[in-house]
């Protein structure tokens, strides 16, 4: 295991004279992530996963809540 | 950084980290028991727990573990934005405590509803994020002993200065450290 960085990085191809690219598991894992972001906002437009997002934890009641007195209002399970 | 003091700075960030890791994996537990079993008094207890977990543990070495693992990016030849890795491993923390502060609210409000509601199996779980966050933070843990290679263009230009101060100072001491 690496314990120190290394003083000269091998996914610069091998010209010091210019900056080094983007390396592939980075590229890769940002495809995958925007996959999976694309595909949860689809869920969420076609209505398919439930009411999601920040505004979940926000105040506010919704049909089907159960409400708390230091809270937002939560979904009773089954309903959505 | 001295070595002493970067020794301590990196073990507690390996214990808060490895620490948060556990907790969530007890949380998991936790969720996955009030999310489906039938017994009425089992499900309350478990949301009241799932509150003290998450609250008194969670939270605390959530926040220990980014804090500490931003001085200790910083006090090392790693850097916070030199190596992909690191970068990567940052917005990952970042945003895993950031759901999971917005989360407590809900864990909170789900604790005080199982405390009166008559039947606490009608509430909903929280196993979508906690199950999440588990998988963030084992991608994290992988990212931290994998170390992949990849050296941002700031990491770059940082590298080459510190090449060309070394050819024309070469009784520069040479870097050390971990993260």
């Amino acid at each position: 295991m690496p314990e120190q960085p290394p003083t000269v990085d091998p996914d610069r191809g091998g010209n010091p004279g210019s900056p080094p690219g983007m390396p592939r598991w980075v590229k890769i894992s940002a495809l995958a992530v925007g996959a999976l972001v694309l595909l949860f906002l689809i869920l969420q437009i076609a209505g398919i996963g439930g009411e999601h997002g920040p505004g979940r934890h926000m105040s506010g009641s919704a049909p089907g809540s159960a409400t708390t007195t230091d809270g937002p209002s939560l979904p009773v399970r089954g309903l959505g | 950084m001295p070595p002493r003091l970067r020794k301590a700075v990196l073990t507690t960030h390996v214990v808060s980290s490895v620490g948060w890791m556990g907790a969530v994996i007890a949380y998991v537990a936790l969720d996955v028991t009030a999310s489906t079993s039938a017994d009425a008094d089992l499900v309350r207890a478990a949301y009241l727990a799932m509150e003290v977990t998450a609250v008194s543990v969670i939270v605390p070495l959530a926040i220990t573990s980014v804090l500490v693992g931003i001085v200790n990016a910083l006090g090392t030849p790693w850097g916070l934005f030199k190596h992909y890795w690191v970068l990567v491993k940052l917005l990952l923390t970042l945003v895993a405590t950031a759901v999971l502060l917005l989360e407590s609210r809900t864990i909170r409000s789900l604790a005080s509803a199982a405390r009166t509601v008559g039947d606490p199996r009608t509430l909903p779980g929280t196993l979508p994020h906690s199950i999440g966050g588990l998988a963030v933070l084992l991608v994290v843990m992988i990212l931290s002993m994998y170390k992949p290679k990849g050296v941002t263009r700031y990491g770059w230009r940082k590298q080459r200065r510190l090449r060309e101060g070394a050819a024309t100072s070469p009784s520069l001491p040479a870097e050390r450290g971990t993260t």
